[in-house]
C-alpha cells in the first residue's frame, strides 16, 4: 500500500473510526503487494521466454509440414516439436498460471506472508532450474521424446529429472498459495472466502493430485531406468501413470481462464458475479472429475479392458458438465449487464457489451472459440468413436482450440490488465487497440489451421509427424493442401505471438506510469448465501481420491499382474 | 442452490445430449461388440520372429473361426511386415499387430481401424472390409527419427 | 444462486445462445457417428 493511501485511511480513521477500518480493508486489497507483484511478474517472464521459443519452434513446425521448407544445420523436426510441446505445454502454461494465481491469491485474499512468499520462490527457483536442466538436453538433441515422454524412447536421465524438479517446484509454489487462502479461513471463520483465492485452491488440489501419477511415472521408471539402474520397464503402466496426469493437465491450464471468465470479466463489462455458489460448484465438479478420465487418450491401446475405458468415458463427460454450467452463468453475465445498459429484445444486449475493450474482446473470443474445441472434445472421447481420429492431426486442432485459443486468448486478454497493475503502469489506448487486433489476427490463424487439421484428421493425416508423401500415395497427397494451409494458419499466429510481445514489453517497461485495475467483479447484493459445504476440501478430497481409486486400482492392478517382459531403451531420433 | 428455469431446460438437454451419447455408444459397445481395441495378450517383444503368428506375418485364410482372414502385422522401427496387406472385399478380417521394439500405431487411413502398438502386448481389432480400395498404413505414434515414412497399404480387391 | 431480481423473461438470449450451442454439439457428434458407421 502506498504512502498516500496509508495517510488517507489513517486521517479516515481519526474521522470515522468503523468507516475507516472498512475502507482500510478495502485499500489493502485493491492493489497486489509489491512485493507478491515481483514473484508474480518472474513467473510472467519465464512464461513469454517460452512463449517466443515455443512459438517459433511451432512456425517452424508447419514451415516443414507443408513440404516447402527443410530444417537448416541437421535440426531434427522431433526435437523441435519436443521444444514446442515441452515449452508452451508445460513451461509457457504452469509459469503464466501460478504468475497469475499468485497475484489472484494476494489480491483477493491480501498479501502473502513472509513465509508463504518463500514458498513461492523456492518454487519458482526449482521450476526454472528444472526447465533450464530439461531445455538443455532438448537443445543437446538428448531427449527427443516428446513432452509425453514415450517410453521405451530413452532421454538423457538430466531431462526427467528437470521436468520432475518443474512438477516439485509447482507444489512447493502451489502450498505457498494455498496456505495464504488457509490464513484467510482462519481469520474470517464462518465467512465464504474470496471465489477467486478459492478457485486457485481448487486447481492446485487437483494440480496435485493429478502429479502424483506421473511423478511415480517419472521417479519410480523413468530415471531409474534412464540411469542405468533398472534395465527394463513396464511400458503400459508408464503410459497409464503419464495419461493420469494428461488430462488433468489440460484442466490445469483450462481453470485460470475459468477464474478469469467468471471472477474478472463480469467486472471489466461492469456487471456481477451471475452466481458465486455455481461458480464454486463448477470448480469443484473439475476437482473431482479431471483427474480419473485418464483412459480416454488410451482408447486404442491394448491391454486394458473395454469396461475400464468405458468407465473412464462415463466420467469424462461428466467433466462436460461444469463447462455447460459455465457458458449458462458466462452468457447471462451478459445479458443482465446487456439489458441493465438498456438492451432491448432478444439479443438487443448484445450491442451494448464493450466490444472495443481488449480486456473483455479477447478473452470472449476465448469462449467462443472454445465451443467448437468441446464439441470436438466430446466426440474424442466417445469410446469406439475415437478411433475416428485418434493420434490423427484432427487431436492437434482439437487442443489448439482449446488451450491455444481459449485459454491462451484468455491469457493475453489478462495481460493487458495484470502485467500493468503488477508493473505500475497502465494500458494505454493504442495498446488497447493493438490487443483487440492481435485477437483478431490470432482467431484468424487458429480458424485456417485448426480447421485445416480438423478436416485433414478425418482424411487420416496422422499428428507428430514430419513431412512425408507416404510413398506416393494417393491419400497422403490430398493431405498437403490442408497443410500448406496450415503453414499459412500458423504463420498468422507467429505473427500475433510477435504483436503480443510487443504490447508485453511496452506494458512491462515503456507504458506510461499509473494504476491499472486488477477487476475482480462482486456476487450481485441480494444473492443467496453460499453453501459452507462448497467449501469442505475434507469431504471433497475424500471424494476425489474415491473416484481415482475406483476409476484406476482395478486396471492398473491389472496391469502390473498381466505385465510382459518390460522394455530396454531406444534412442531412435 | 436455486437455478433459473432455463438453466434447468438448458442442462436438462445437455446433460441429456451427453446420456444419449453414452446410451449409443455404450450398447454399440456392449450389445454390437463394438469395443475400440482392447486386446489383452501379452507376448515376450523380444522374440516376437520366434512367436506364432507373428513368425509368418501376413494375410491367412482361416476356418472355424469367427473372421475369414487374419491379416498378422510385425512392426519395428520404421517399417511394417508385410509390406502390403491384400484381402477379399466383403472378409472378415482380423487384424493382429505388435511392435518389435518401440510404440508405434496402425493407422489404416480413411477407416476406423486405428489402434497402439506397444512392445510387450497383441493388438486386435476385427472389422469386415466393405469397400474396395486402396488404404495407406500409416504409424501415428511417434517413433523416432523415420516415424513418418513408416508406412505400408491395405488392398481391398475383388475376390477372384 | 438466484438473484430473485431477475425474472426468467430477462435471459431468453441467453437461454436462445446456449440451446444453439448444444444443437452444435449434437450435430457435430451426429455428422462424426455417421462418418464413424460409414467406414469400416
Amino acid at each position: 500500500m502506498s504512502q498516500a493511501l496509508a495517510n488517507k485511511s489513517k486521517a479516515a480513521v481519526n474521522k470515522q473510526n468503523i468507516v475507516g477500518k472498512v475502507s482500510n480493508k478495502v485499500n489493502d486489497l485493491m492493489q497486489v503487494n509489491r512485493k507478491d507483484s515481483k514473484i508474480a511478474m518472474a513467473h510472467i517472464y519465464v512464461a513469454m521466454i517460452a512463449l517466443l521459443l515455443g512459438g517459433t519452434a511451432g512456425l517452424l513446425q508447419v514451415l516443414v509440414r507443408s513440404g516447402e521448407f527443410k530444417l537448416p544445420w541437421g535440426i531434427g523436426y522431433y526435437q523441435v516439436l519436443t521444444v514446442h510441446g515441452v515449452l508452451l505445454g508445460l513451461i509457457l502454461t504452469t509459469f503464466f498460471i501460478y504468475g497469475f494465481q499468485i497475484a489472484a491469491v494476494s489480491r483477493t485474499s491480501g498479501a502473502l506472508s513472509a513465509k508463504q512468499r518463500l514458498l513461492c520462490w523456492i518454487g519458482f527457483w526449482t521450476m526454472t532450474t528444472g526447465t533450464a536442466m530439461a531445455s538443455a538436453m532438448v537443445l543437446l538433441n538428448e531427449a527427443s521424446v516428446l513432452y509425453t515422454f514415450y517410453a521405451p524412447l530413452q532421454a538423457h536421465w538430466i531431462f526427467y529429472l528437470g521436468l520432475t524438479l518443474v512438477v516439485v517446484g509447482s507444489w512447493i509454489g502451489g502450498l505457498g498459495q494455498a496456505l495464504r487462502w488457509m490464513q484467510w479461513r482462519k481469520e474470517n471463520k464462518g465467512q465464504t472466502s474470496p471465489l477467486l483465492s478459492f478457485m486457485v485452491v481448487c486447481n492446485n488440489l487437483m494440480w496435485f493430485v493429478a502429479t502424483i501419477g506421473v511423478a511415480s511415472e517419472v521417479l519410480f521408471q523413468l530415471l531409474p531406468w534412464s540411469l542405468g539402474l533398472v534395465e527394463r520397464v513396464d511400458i503400459l503402466l508408464s503410459r497409464t501413470l503419464f495419461w493420469s496426469f494428461g488430462h488433468a493437465l489440460v484442466y490445469f491450464w483450462l481453470l485460470p481462464a475459468y477464474m478469469i471468465w467468471y471472477v474478472v470479466v463480469p467486472k471489466v463489462i461492469g456487471g456481477k458475479i451471475f452466481s458465486d455458489a455455481l461458480s464454486r460448484l463448477s470448480f469443484i465438479m473439475f476437482v473431482l472429475f479431471s483427474v480419473p478420465v485418464g483412459l480416454h487418450h488410451q482408447l486404442t491401446e491394448p491391454g486394458v479392458d473395454g469396461s475400464w475405458k468405458f468407465l473412464q468415458v462415463i466420467l469424462t463427460m461428466m467433466v462436460v458438465i461444469p463447462s455447460l454450467l459455465t457458458a449458462f452463468s458466462l452468457f447471462a453475465t451478459f445479458e443482465i449487464r446487456g439489458r441493465a445498459l438498456g438492451g432491448k429484445g432478444v439479443f438487443g444486449w448484445l450491442k451494448q457489451l464493450p466490444w472495443g475493450d481488449a480486456r473483455f474482446f479477447v478473452p470472449f473470443l476465448g469462449m467462443l472459440v472454445f465451443i467448437p474445441g468441446g464439441a470436438g472434445g466430446i466426440v474424442n472421447a466417445s469410446y469406439q468413436m475415437n478411433q475416428l481420429i485418434h493420434n490423427t492431426i484432427w487431436v492437434t486442432g482439437h487442443f489448439h482450440l482449446t488451450v491455444a485459443t481459449a485459454v491462451v486468448l484468455t491469457f493475453f486478454g489478462a495481460c493487458y490488465w495484470l502485467v500493468p497493475h503488477l508493473t505500475g503502469r497502465t494500458l494505454t489506448k493504442e495498446m488497447n487497440r493493438l490487443g483487440i487486433i492481435q485477437a483478431i489476427v490470432w482467431v484468424v490463424g487458429m480458424g485456417i489451421m485448426s480447421s485445416a487439421m480438423h478436416v485433414a484428421g478425418l482424411l487420416g493425416a496422422p499428428r507428430r509427424s514430419a513431412f512425408s508423401d507416404y510413398g506416393g500415395a494417393d491419400i497422403a497427397s490430398t493431405w498437403v493442401s490442408y497443410q500448406i494451409a496450415q503453414a499459412v494458419g500458423g504463420t498468422l499466429l507467429f505473427i500475433g505471438i510477435l504483436l503480443f510481445l510487443y504490447i508485453f514489453v511496452k506494458l512491462c517497461w515503456f507504458a506510461p506510469k499509473g494504476q491499472e485495475e486488477f477487476p475482480i467483479a462482486e456476487v450481485a447484493p441480494n444473492a443467496e448465501k453460499t453453501p459452507a459445504i462448497l467449501e469442505n476440501f475434507k469431504l471433497w478430497i475424500v471424494i476425489l481420491v474415491a473416484l481415482v481409486l475406483i476409476a484406476y486400482s482395478f486396471p492398473i492392478f491389472d496391469i502390473i499382474s498381466n505385465a510382459p517382459l518390460g522394455s530396454k531403451g531406444y534412442k531412435l531420433w | 442452490m436455486h437455478l433459473h428455469k432455463y438453466e434447468k431446460y438448458w442442462l436438462a438437454f445437455g446433460v441429456g445430449s451427453l446420456i444419449v451419447f453414452l446410451l449409443i455408444t455404450g450398447i454399440m459397445a456392449f450389445h454390437n461388440g463394438s469395443h475400440p481395441p482392447s486386446a489383452k495378450n501379452t507376448i515376450n517383444y523380444e522374440k516376437v520372429d520366434e512367436i506364432a503368428p507373428f513368425n509368418n506375418p501376413g494375410v491367412h485364410k482361416v476356418e472355424g473361426k469367427d473372421w475369414d482372414y487374419e491379416a498378422v502385422v510385425v512392426a519395428s522401427a520404421f517399417y511394417y511386415d508385410p509390406p502390403i496387406l491384400e484381402v477379399p472385399v466383403g472378409a472378415k478380417v482380423k487384424f493382429i499387430a505388435t511392435s518389435k521394439d518401440v510404440v508405434h500405431g496402425f493407422e489404416v487411413a480413411g477407416t476406423n481401424i486405428n489402434m497402439m502398438l506397444e512392445p510387450g502386448y497383441i493388438s486386435e481389432y476385427v472389422t469386415t472390409v466393405d469397400k474396395v480400395g486402396e488404404y495407406l498404413i500409416v504409424c501415428n505414434e511417434y517413433c523416432g527419427v523415420g516415424h513418418a515414412q513408416m508406412h505400408s497399404m491395405l488392398k481391398v480387391v475383388e475376390p477372384k | 444462486m438466484a438473484n430473485k431480481n431477475h425474472s426468467d423473461g430477462d435471459l431468453k438470449g441467453t437461454f436462445y445462445l446456449v440451446m444453439a450451442l448444444g444443437v452444435f454439439i449434437v450435430v457435430v457428434w451426429g455428422l462424426c457417428f455417421g462418418l464413424f458407421l460409414d467406414r469400416f
